[in-house]
């Protein structure tokens, strides 16, 4: 069967038993639900099968499988019934094993896989990199290459210490596998993805077109969610920053009343961003593979206003809410409008003039009557910043297999300190730009201007580092 | 980022703003039922919009954005009417009730203030341009500010907070207004001009130029100035003395007429149907931002691919079976399944026969044990490496000739170890008590 253009690419994912085949579905599917996935060997049994689209046109299909487990054993067998004159003939010598009896008992699993194989077009053979490279690996190998299709060596796990992937490469060129690829689903290099849809080109050259939408397409939403997490990032630190709560009787039971509850108030907005910043990735809030970043069951382990979580990221913040703290204030300058009329002007001035109240009238007036207004610290906001940033960054080079954090020195380097404290002095300015619950949210294209130069500044620092 | 989708229409990217509001507002809605649905639209703006659509049904959402554009059309319609009226007043100012035709106030209603405007909504627009916080305040805000404000309601005030959104997209709201103010104004010099038009046709008048403050001079040079345009088109300036126009009536009426519309409107027509060009263009690119909160979280749900079993699991999978022994015992023989990453510990001991790694090796092993001098073997077995049923096979086959007991070597993973005493205890295969296992 030869790939044609005019249909669906069929990829069959091969491999040894417990090397990852599953995860790499996963992972080119950005599906975290496709499959199951275990330490234990012989976790997937059957062939199962998940269709990539582009504009609604199917473009690529994988096929999970088996994994083989018996390379030693069933190589012996085909080489113990060759046929005469189809010594040469790969795909003929494994359809006489599939027409045999034995491919429905002792090597059933191994039948799946081949059968499968037979009927694709390439396939993506997995190959864990902490493993020797042992003889009977090399002899699934052999068995695999009669089918006579391309075959992309994947090498996985290439990011866990004392990794033999060099020596894997070698052996591979020495049975004539060239293209293949190093992609580490645990901790998948950026552009990974895309290198490995490469080495499928390299080997089916026809299904060009095919893989270069994709490979667009992927790239294209690959910065779309990062786009979009680091908008939900703006918005937090948005709405944090201009968040205000007034205390109507300046008591210290009424003052710490109200200090719990913005606390409590800060701390949900938190957790629905984590929320959909890990809808936006493509993770469950129970994904175990959170916890290695501090999030369980969705939510933040340690408490943002725990003096400890302020310490670890060298915050000191008090209870992390000052009281009295008065918005910094800007001249606004009227700009009037859109030349309707004189009433459009009056108009224009009457906004400028309630702008101007809530900026200056408003405190002032609060100071009269007694109220005291409590915002959160910035240094609450600056932790709060940098965590959901280093999910990001966590998130963004994951595969759909684990995660590994980001480091606190490498978070340093990366944190956009001169964006986020723009933002945050701008939003400050602003108490209607806090969405959070109980604030008079009001949106504004300048909120959202505010929002986009910090999102704008994270890009660049993520692009740089 | 924005995706471009050519078949978005203002009604779908509206609706979906609203939608997106409501989730945000008031939490994720149970889109159970119009999920499948939205799953069979060919690309993720179609899924969105489709989705939003059904929801919208469900919510009301879509009768609100009904009102929302029967408002807006209200808005429209009292904004024609205000201009009909603003140039009737304009041009009633300059016309005394004696039939006199004030000239300059003529010049200055119909003419002057309209370019008054334009040179102000020329500034404005530039500076909102320019990236300025313009277009959120002066008639913006007049317009939306009751609407934003919930003065109609929840569910109408979220329809028309979305209508500014998709309109703020590209900048349309500037547009929009530009080309309301120029729809305006248009409506304002065409009424002046039709007006003067009548009038001169059909009642007596003469033109006069009083003025106390201005001096001929420049009266002279104001009346060149209008008189240039008309001019190129062949309308003669009128010759004008001590407040008195010395032309004919017909010459200075046809002169006047064609100072409001080369001057007023057909200045403001062009930028009408230029900005209404654009707005109609604007309205074809529409796109939904697939970055925005609400939005980009509905990916993996909608862009879920699914899944087919198109080779389905086996009930069993045939297992090898050894034979359990004692757990300790001196071994006639030692031998690596595999590899053997150890091997310089084993060189010197003479019970050590080497590694089973392929058909040949165990073949030769068995047949070493088919002699029956050695019948205790110790295996060590990797147990960094995943167990499989090929390991396993070979392994049953030796216990089932002698006395086997498996060395996990390397105890380094607790999971693997585990997985290793599990596959060998369904194989019945003995393992040896390890004291360094983990």
């Amino acid at each position: 069967m030869t790939y044609e253009q005019s249909r669906t690419l069929l990829v069959a994912v091969v491999g040894h038993t417990n090397t990852g085949k599953t995860s790499l579905l996963r992972t080119l599917l950005h599906d975290v639900g496709f499959g199951q996935i275990s330490s234990r060997p012989a976790t997937t049994r059957d062939v199962r099968a998940a269709t990539i689209s582009s504009q609604g046109k199917p473009l690529l299909t994988l096929f999970d499988t088996p994994g083989l487990e018996d390379g030693v054993g069933l190589y012996a067998w085909l080489e113990a019934n060759r046929t005469s004159g189809k010594h040469h003939d790969g795909p003929e010598r494994i359809q006489t094993l599939l027409d045999h009896p034995i491919a429905q008992s002792d090597y059933e699993q191994e039948s799946k896989v081949l059968k499968q194989l037979l009927v694709s077009d390439a396939a993506f053979f997995v190959i864990d990199a902490r493993d020797p490279v042992l003889p009977k690996f090399m002899d699934e190998l052999a068995i695999l290459q009669m089918c006579g299709k391309p075959i992309v060596p994947v090498l996985n796990h290439t990011a866990a210490e004392g990794h033999q992937a060099q020596v894997w490469t070698e052996k591979l060129a020495r049975i004539g596998l060239h293209h293949w690829v190093a992609f580490d689903t645990v901790s998948p290099q950026e552009g990974g993805e895309t290198q490995v849809y490469e080495q499928l080109v390299a080997v089916l050259p026809a299904a060009r077109k095919a893989i270069k939408t994709l490979i667009a397409e992927r790239t294209m939403e690959q910065a779309q969610r990062r786009a979009a997490a680091i908008r939900w990032l703006g918005e937090l630190i948005t709405d944090v920053s201009a968040c205000q709560f007034v205390v109507q009787h300046r008591t210290d039971d009424a003052t710490d009343a109200a200090t719990f509850e913005l606390q409590r108030k800060v701390v949900a907005h938190e957790q629905s961003c984590l929320r959909h910043i890990l809808q936006i990735y493509g993770f469950r809030p129970d994904d175990a593979r959170l916890s290695g970043l501090s999030v369980t069951s969705g939510t933040w382990q340690e408490d943002l206003f725990d003096p400890d979580t302020l310490r670890d990221f060298g915050v000191k913040a008090g209870k992390g809410i000052a009281a009295g703290g008065a918005a910094g204030a800007s001249i606004d300058v009227m700009t009037g409008g859109f030349s309707l009329g004189a009433g459009t002007l009056i108009g224009a001035a009457a906004g400028g003039i309630w702008q101007s109240w809530q900026k200056f009238g408003q405190p002032l007036q609060y100071k009269l009557q007694g109220y005291t207004p409590l915002r959160v610290d910035d240094g609450v906001i600056e932790v709060l910043a940098k965590r959901q940033l280093a999910l990001i960054y966590a998130l963004q080079r994951r595969g759909h297999a684990a995660l590994e954090p980001i480091s606190h020195a490498e978070l340093r380097d990366h944190f956009p300190m001169e964006a986020f404290v723009k933002l945050r002095k701008k939003a400050r300015q602003h108490p209607q730009w806090s969405a959070l619950p109980g604030s008079e949210f009001r949106d504004s294209p300048l909120r959202q201007q505010a929002i986009d130069a910090f999102g704008k500044a994270v890009l660049d620092s993520m692009q740089t580092g | 980022m924005v995706s471009k989708t050519p078949t978005l229409t203002l009604r779908a990217a509206v609706v979906t703003e609203i939608i997106r509001l409501r989730e945000i507002e008031e939490g994720a809605l149970d889109d159970q039922s119009v999920l499948a649905p939205a799953r069979k639209q060919p690309t993720f703006t179609e899924k969105v919009t489709e989705r939003a659509r059904l929801l919208a049904i469900q919510t009301g959402d879509l009768e609100a954005y009904a009102h929302l554009i029967r408002a807006v059309t209200w808005v429209l319609i009292l904004v024609c009417g205000f201009g009909i009226l603003t140039g009737l007043g304009l041009v009633s100012s300059a016309i005394s009730s004696d039939g006199a035709v004030q000239v300059p106030m003529a010049l200055f209603a119909l003419v002057g203030v309209n370019f008054i405007m334009l040179v102000i909504w020329g500034i404005l627009f530039a500076a909102a341009l320019r990236g300025d916080d313009v277009r959120s305040r002066g008639i913006t805000r007049i317009f939306w500010e009751p609407l934003t404000r919930g003065a109609f309601g929840s569910g109408r005030t979220r329809a028309a907070r979305a209508f500014l959104n998709v309109l703020q997209q590209r900048r349309a709201d500037l547009v929009l207004f530009s080309l309301l103010s120029h729809v305006f104004w248009s409506l304002v010099a065409l009424v002046g001009l039709f007006v003067c038009l009548v009038f001169f046709a059909f009642r007596a008048h003469g033109f006069v130029w009083e003025t106390t403050i201005l001096s001929e001079t420049t009266i002279h040079n104001l009346i060149a100035f209008f008189a240039w345009l008309p001019a190129r088109f062949g309308v003669p300036e009128p010759a004008w003395s001590d407040g008195v126009f010395s032309a004919t009536i017909r010459e200075t009426g046809y002169w006047l007429l064609s100072v409001i519309t080369l001057y007023a409107v057909i200045p403001r027509l062009f930028f009408a149907a230029l900005f209404w060009g654009i707005f109609g263009w604007q309205l074809r690119v529409l796109a939904i931002d697939l970055t925005s909160p609400g939005i980009s979280s509905l990916r993996p749900r909608l862009e879920f691919t699914g899944h087919s079993v198109v080779d389905p699991a086996p009930d069993s999978i045939a297992a090898a079976h050894g034979r359990a022994c004692e757990r300790t015992f001196e071994p006639d023989v030692i031998v690596s399944l595999d590899h053997e990453p150890d091997l310089t510990s084993l060189q010197n001991d003479t019970r050590y026969w080497g590694v089973i790694d392929g058909a040949q090796t165990r073949d030769a092993f068995l047949s070493r044990l088919a002699t029956g001098l050695e019948c205790k073997v110790r295996m060590r077995v990797d147990s960094r490496l995943s167990p499989d049923r090929g390991s396993l096979r070979i392994l049953s086959q030796i216990a089932r000739v002698c006395l086997l007991q498996v060395d996990l070597t390397f105890p380094l993973d607790k999971e693997r170890v585990s997985a290793w005493h599990e596959a060998l205890d369904a194989s019945q295969i003995t393992v040896l008590e390890n004291v360094d296992d983990i």
